[in-house]
């Protein structure tokens, strides 16, 4: 899934955002979903992911 | 029940619960009903029916509600899925939920998120995405 996070179609990508939500462990801060939450958040282009992973 | 008239029956299903979001919790019912008297053919019939939806990539009505309908039947738990004929129910779920079905589900839809053809890896992640976040918060996810 986390390599969906970097398909080229953004529908995609938030898709694989979303898919990706549940899980997530808050309580670890060098967990891979939320290192890559917080890249697509600065980096990503389209509207549709940063909203999905906010 | 003949493999063939089980897949008729789960497609006739499927069809209907394009059409309206009400025909979802009736369609819910027969589904399980189906499951539980064919245990093995009914993954093996349902599964292909659900691959031509993963070629529409377009945002359409009747795939959204069928994509609904896939995700809730996927997460309704079997045992409280019909009260009146479900006799044994308590004696085959005595820990709860049994989502054998979802996680078969998932792994054939995993296979599918890297492909080539754009609709299948939407499609794909959809319905993981759907799933994974319906299910109840007792599954546990590894």
């Amino acid at each position: 899934m986390i390599e969906r996070t970097r398909d080229k179609i953004p529908i995609i990508r938030s898709q694989a955002v979303a898919a990706l939500s549940r899980l997530q462990n808050p309580l670890d801060a060098s967990d891979d979903v939320i290192s890559q939450y917080l890249a697509l958040l600065s980096n990503d282009s389209s509207v549709y992911v940063t909203i999905t992973i906010r | 029940m003949a493999q063939a008239a089980v897949g008729r029956a789960i497609a006739e299903v499927l069809r209907d619960c394009q059409k309206t979001f009400a025909s979802h919790k009736r369609g819910i019912k027969t589904l399980k009903k189906i499951q539980k008297n064919e245990p093995e053919a009914f993954p093996k019939q349902f599964i292909p029916l659900i691959n031509r939806l993963l070629i529409i990539f377009k945002r359409e009505p009747s795939v959204e509600r069928l994509i609904q309908f896939i995700i809730t039947f996927a997460t309704t738990p079997s045992n409280t899925a019909d009260h009146a004929d479900d006799v044994n129910a308590s004696h085959n779920s005595s820990n709860g939920d049994d989502y054998d079905f979802a996680l078969l589900l998932l792994s054939y839809l995993l296979e599918y998120t890297n492909v080539k053809e754009k609709a299948v890896r939407f499609r794909t992640c959809q319905l993981v995405a759907g799933i994974v976040n319906a299910l109840s918060e007792s599954a546990e996810i590894e």
